[in-house]
């Protein structure tokens, strides 16, 4: 139902009490509009009404009076609508909107010219110097504020309702765009919402006369009366308070990265991220992620994420509290995160709030929105490699609303075109969809159903295909007990596995697989107490459970030995609680505190070995059997996250933070980067836990009211078993694996300098971080040694990485974005001579990482073509159009060698050594 | 491991996907040795085989040289850990043989002490010398699915599961030359050759290759109930050595855990990246080092290895009946070579008295038509007389 209140109507009237109609009237019509009724109405009975046309609903109604009063006739006949109506002396009557006509008012009232509402149902707005005290005992305080006055809903006088329900949606009149996190606030009860990502807010609010504020970063503020009589609609169209940040937001919030008490936190709003140049189309969180600084990648296409020197094991990362294993698609090069389901990403690579552990370095902390309950709508975008469509639909208007995102390739397709005859069986594909249901139980209660499922499958060499998949799955119910305490019960689950299967018709056929779940189940409270403390509190529990490699031969006459890996389980459990402490003013804290536990779970056998001897078949002492859920090993430990920040001035605030970590569950990779074939593995009698330690030191500074914002932040860190592996090793379906790998330290350090201009025509951020990563394998025999037991770079140890981001604005349509990144190339190990031995020539390499390959540097340049603003167009489109490494350079991913007829050969590879363009189109309903 | 069968080829359907980037994502590059260690190179593998047992010493070399410096004049002993010593000489060059012959014990421990000529002290780990596990079972199999040719197996029993074994074979073969004709040209004057029959063996002789590949295994149990195997050599049916008789000699040495490491990291690291295993090259030490100064880089290994051996013979036409053989290693087409140089051409007198070409036939003009040696001689491959082991 839309009304436009195109017409704007000067209504004006004198009203004295005079209620003597007592005719009665007889007609009767057949499927009129309440327009055409009035209108029959008036042309049968003499009485005149006053309206405005739009106000009366167009379906056709059908009504049949006899003998009835006038008054029973209109109460009859406006009992549906909103309508009320009153009737004055000389057979007039004065339909209005909502209001009811109080006898006793003594003036006129104008309703002035409406600008053009959408989506709006019933509101007029009444110009407060000519206003009718409407409620009595009232007036006083709202003739004095100069402020438009809003009628909501209509009134029943014999109704007992106290509290009406008022919705409606934001929206910025520059953009057209609806206003998400926008704040409103019922003055004086304390009640308050925000807007979802789609604009749309809904209260419920005493009836009466309110003032309902409403504000938002980068919006201007306002005010407005409302009167409510019952249930209704409050829309609002907010300017723009400053040049909005449009393209490149990072932080949402504009003073946070000042004010809020723990530092280490970046946050990527999803939605503000298309405009940054793509690689083949796709959007990408982490991408983003990779340009702020303490977050790296060890290359191009590399998957896993280094924070602030940690291995990219060490990341949890969350979607909707399931954590995702391998959040990448075709070796990282598309991560599998779907932007357009996504709200926004806060990344802690500092304080890791105490609710989150069980991993060392950072958490990813991602929300899928809310899908649109009020319509259904979507959003597509298509690009050369992937099409991405997401629909969102009410399911129950106002309460329940349903979102459904998917994306695949059509590489497959490609594949198949091409005329090469050896990539024409090829397979290479992946997708992921995810949905999400959210239902709004009462105002205390809601619950939100998250299921997302990927898959990649791709052919490595002919014969052999490679896939891999994440499930997970989330249940959230959010229960607010009163306005200061809040609760939330989580549960997750979530598989990560992949497989292999070599089928080159031959002997040597094989199926691999390797299989990890955890379940997870959390409690937590939030509760305030007062305006200075914000605890945080709760348990959880975690269930891991890890096939940990099969092979099978595919052949009876295999020469593939079958291999089963006995399962594993495991059972990590936390209590956490936290404060956030406003102390004064200036200074506040947030002191948090996590106990862990973790249990290595039975059934299994485990290897014990000789102490302080090296892990190794010789000092196997005996293998200890485990039954069923028999404890084997238990690990713990207090954490404590600590953080205080403190305003040096109103835009200056230095944070200073000491958090620990641990970590139960180790990823075994031979490989520089996240690799197809890195394997989980949970402690166990053997392996022990990682630990980590974070000193943090940072400052932030806003400049000219947050148009610039300044950090330079600090850290240094210290890791305690750290696992790597012995050269050579062999990870993949070893049995007894603590014989090929070693725990050690590590400690790495650095300086991170972060630069964003906000607003303006040219907006953008300028990252560099000065970082070291290094470790350190020293036992006491000579196989527990690298690099001599002394510290050595990390293989991803870059210490200069540069980013450049940003955006010029030609105008509301056209922009033009570029990136550009430098870094230290990575340390490599570097072959320093041959030898012969046993016939054979062999290379032989130095330490570990001691020399580096060439540093890296890429431009992306990306031009941005934003669709009209019409509103009636039914989709809004944007386009663009980037070329990737427009430099062409021939960044080598990695150095290796490799012995060809007895002679050594270096080889380099590169993924993308010249510009790659891409067009991607996408449009949203 | 079978899963080694991945090689890197992966990026080939990244082009394909992008269909975009159309060159190669590797490209080879000559590296610049930056610093080049200098570093003694061990080989040696002592064996419960009663023989001279053998040291090798070399030196590492840059990779612009091709060839290895022997380390000469050292002074190598090996003692057991009731503290005999066996020493050993320089043979020649980097070449160091026992004075008498020994063999290790099973359960003795021996140790490897090298001092070389300019005084740098080198010792070894002690290194167990393993029990002996004798060959279960060695067979000949001929493999149809997949690559067609002939697979040598080792069988295991079940107490051999989880022992380190190395594999050497040598393998010897019959050659039967396909052209053979029993008579020879002789030049009994100049520009004049007679056709005589051969005083000596030419037809059939027997050649013996020694494996230089590192071939190593350890049985590990399966949930299924076939007798454990392991393919020690394929030999494709196109390889003419299986052509008439082959026997196989297969060594089966078992090893320490941390020889079958060193071997199995050591062929790795020369083998082409496995895309899903690529491993990180990095140093890694053998089991010898030098005693003065911890830093110092040693390559190689000292072995201690229990020896058992087993032969197996099969003949071509056992696995292949009447099918034609592999082809020879030379096509053989007769020719008529001219009796006088056209062009600098050989003349037939050259080529017989260089002995490069034999007796094939006479046409017509009572002109000689002649094959390459190789096809009517063995001993260009191999030797005529029958080695002891060999039975028919």
């Amino acid at each position: 139902m839309k009304f436009k209140l195109s017409v704007c109507l000067l209504l004006s009237f004198y009203c004295s009490f005079a209620q003597n109609e007592k005719d009665k009237i007889t007609l009767s019509f057949d499927n009129l509009s309440m327009k055409e009724a009035v209108v029959h109405i008036q042309e049968t009975t003499g009485y005149r009404f006053f309206y405005v046309d739009d106000w009366l609903d167009l379906d056709p109604i059908s009504k049949n009076y006899n003998q009835v009063s006038i008054l029973d006739l209109l109460n009859d006949l406006f009992e549906d609508s909103s309508i009320n109506y009153y009737i004055m002396e000389g057979k007039k009557v004065v339909l209005t909107k909502g209001s009811i006509i109080y006898d006793v008012l003594p003036e006129t009232f104008f309703v002035l010219p409406q600008k053009e509402f959408q989506d709006s149902i019933m509101v007029a707005e009444i110009d407060t110097e000519d206003i009718l005290p409407i409620l009595q005992g009232q007036d006083q305080e709202l003739a004095k504020n100069n402020i438009g006055v809003v009628k909501i809903g209509k009134e029943d006088k014999n109704s007992a309702k106290r509290f009406a329900i008022l919705t409606g949606y934001a929206i910025n009149t520059k953009t057209q765009r609806p206003i998400s996190d926008l704040a409103l606030l019922i003055k004086g009860t304390g009640k308050g919402t925000t807007t979802n990502a789609q604009g749309f807010y809904t209260i419920q609010v005493p009836l009466g006369i309110h003032q309902i504020e409403v504000s938002a970063l980068g919006i201007q503020g306002e005010q407005k009366k409302i009167i409510v009589y019952g249930d209704g609609q409050l829309d609002f169209e907010l300017a723009e308070s400053f040049e909005v940040l449009d393209e490149v937001v990072v932080e949402g919030n504009r003073n946070r990265n000042v004010e809020q008490t723990i530092g280490g936190v970046l946050q990527i709003e999803v939605k503000e991220i298309k405009t940054i140049p793509l690689v083949l189309g796709e959007r990408d969180i982490f991408k983003v992620a990779t340009t702020l600084p303490g977050v790296t990648t060890a290359g191009e296409g590399a998957a896993g994420f280094n924070v602030r020197g940690g291995k990219t094991d060490q990341n949890l990362i969350l979607l909707d509290y399931a954590v995702l294993y391998n959040p990448s698609h075709f070796f990282g090069l598309f991560s599998a995160i779907n932007p357009f389901t996504s709200n926004n990403v806060n990344i802690y690579k500092g304080n890791i709030p105490a609710e989150h552990g069980g991993r060392l370095s950072s958490v990813f902390d991602i929300h899928t929105k809310d899908g649109n309950d009020q319509k259904f709508s979507g959003e597509a975008s298509i690009g050369p490699v992937t099409g991405n469509l997401t629909l969102e639909t009410p399911v129950i208007k106002d309460k329940s609303s349903l979102l459904v995102g998917g994306r695949a390739t059509y590489s497959n397709w490609i594949l198949r075109s091409l005329k090469e005859e050896s990539l024409k069986d090829s397979e290479a594909s992946f997708f992921d969809v995810i949905a999400k249901y959210n239902h709004k139980i009462n105002n205390n209660n809601d619950v939100k159903v998250m299921g997302y499922y990927s898959k990649d499958a791709f052919n490595i060499t002919r014969d052999s295909v490679y896939s891999y998949s994440n499930r997970s799955f989330s249940l959230q119910w959010n229960h607010k007990f009163n306005d200061n305490s809040k609760g939330a019960l989580i549960f997750a689950n979530s598989q990560y596995k992949f497989d292999i299967n070599f089928d080159a018709n031959s002997v040597n056929d094989f199926d691999l697989k390797y299989n990890i779940e955890e379940s997870l189940f959390k409690f937590k409270m939030k509760y305030l107490v007062g305006a200075t403390h914000n605890f945080d509190y709760g348990f959880s529990g975690k269930l891991y459970q890890v096939k940990p490699g099969s092979i099978e031969p595919l052949r009876n006459e295999s020469v593939v030995d079958p291999i089963f890996l006995p399962r594993e389980k495991g059972l990590e459990t936390a209590v956490f609680i936290s404060d956030d402490f406003k102390i004064n003013e200036k200074l506040s804290i947030n002191a948090g505190f996590r106990y862990s536990l973790y249990a290595a779970l039975g059934k299994s056998s485990q290897r014990i070995y000789e102490d302080d001897e090296p892990k190794n078949e010789n000092t196997l002492i005996e293998t200890k059997v485990f039954d069923d859920n028999e404890v084997i090993k238990t690990y713990g430990g207090a954490e404590a996250r600590l953080s205080a920040r403190y305003f040096l001035t109103p835009s200056l605030s230095v944070k200073a933070s000491y958090n620990n970590t641990y970590q139960y569950v180790h990823t075994l990779s031979n490989n520089t980067t996240a690799s197809p074939t890195d394997t989980w593995k949970l402690s166990d009698i053997n392996i022990k836990p990682q630990r980590a330690d974070q000193f943090a030191l940072g400052f932030h500074k806003n400049v000219n009211d947050g148009e610039y914002e300044l950090s330079i932040e600090s850290y240094y860190k210290k890791f305690n078993n750290i696992l790597d592996y012995k050269t050579g090793a062999d990870l993949l379906l070893n049995e007894a694996i603590e014989t090929t790998v070693l725990q050690g330290q590590g400690k790495s350090y650095g300086v991170e300098l972060l630069m964003r201009k906000n607003n303006g025509r040219l907006n953008g951020w300028l990252g560099y971080t000065y970082s070291r990563s290094l470790i350190k394998f020293d036992g006491t025999f000579e196989e527990e040694r690298i690099n001599g037991g002394q510290f050595f770079s990390s293989n991803f140890d870059k210490p200069h990485d540069l980013s450049l981001v940003t955006n010029y604005k030609f105008n509301r349509r056209f922009s033009l974005s570029a990136n550009f990144v430098y870094q230290t190339g990575r340390p490599v190990t570097y072959p320093i001579g041959n030898y012969v031995y046993e016939g054979k020539e062999y290379t032989f390499y130095s330490d570990r990482n001691k020399f580096r390959i060439p540093d890296y540097y890429r431009l992306d340049v990306s031009f941005n073509i934003e669709g009209n603003h019409k509103i009636k167009k039914f989709a809004h489109s944007f386009w663009n159009i980037s070329i990737y490494n427009v430099l062409g350079r021939n960044n080598p991913y990695s150095v290796f060698f490799v012995t060809e007829n007895g002679q050594i050969k270096a080889y380099k590879s590169s993924i993308f050594s010249i510009p790659i363009p891409t067009i991607t189109y996408n449009f949203k309903f | 491991m079978a899963h080694k069968a991945l090689k890197n080829t992966c990026w080939i359907v990244f082009l394909a996907i992008t269909g975009l980037v159309t060159n190669s994502c590797i490209e080879s590059f000559v590296p610049e040795t930056g610093i080049f260690d200098d570093a003694l190179v061990i080989e040696s593998t002592i064996t419960t085989e009663v023989k001279e047992q053998q040291v090798f010493l070399n030196r590492a070399f840059r990779f612009e040289e091709f060839v290895p410096v022997p380390e000469e004049n050292a002074k190598v002993i090996v003692k057991d850990d009731l503290g005999d010593e066996h020493s050993f000489q320089e043979t020649s060059p980097g070449k160091y043989t026992s004075d008498v012959a020994f063999g290790a014990q099973p359960d003795r421990s021996y140790q490897l002490l090298v001092t070389t000529s300019d005084g740098k002290e080198y010792s070894s780990d002690a290194v167990l010398a393993p029990k002996i596990s004798p060959i279960h079972g060695l067979k000949a199999n001929r493999v149809v699915s997949g690559e067609d040719g002939m697979e040598i197996l080792v069988e295991y029993d079940d107490s051999q599961t989880s022992t380190f074994f190395r594999y050497q074979f040598e393998e010897t073969y019959q050659i039967i030359a396909p052209d053979w004709t029993g008579s020879e040209l002789r030049a009994v004057a100049p520009f004049v050759l007679v056709v005589w029959p051969l005083d000596r063996e030419e037809r059939v002789c027997y050649k013996t290759d020694v494996s230089n590949d590192i071939i190593v295994n350890r049985p590990l149990e399966t949930n299924q109930n076939n007798v454990l195997e392991f393919q020690v050599r394929f030999i494709d049916r196109n390889n003419y050595i299986i052509s008439h008789r082959y026997s196989v000699l297969v060594k089966q040495l078992s090893i320490s855990e941390e020889s079958y490491r060193y071997l199995k990291k050591l062929d790795e690291s020369s083998g082409g990246d496995d895309l899903f295993s690529p491993s990180q090259p990095g140093f890694f030490r053998g089991n010898v080092r030098s005693t003065n100064n911890q830093d110092e880089k040693v390559l190689g290994f000292f072995h201690v290895a229990s020896v058992s051996s087993k032969r197996i013979f099969f003949n071509y036409s056992d696995f292949f009946p009447n099918e034609d053989l592999p082809p020879y290693v030379d096509g053989c087409l007769p020719f008529k070579p001219p009796t006088q140089s056209v062009n600098g051409e050989p003349t037939i007198f050259e080529m017989v008295a260089n002995n490069v070409v034999r007796y094939h036939g006479t046409d017509a003009f009572g002109e000689f038509i002649v094959v390459p040696r190789v096809c009517a001689d063995c001993t260009v491959l191999g030797d005529p007389n029958v080695p002891e082991f060999w039975e028919e």
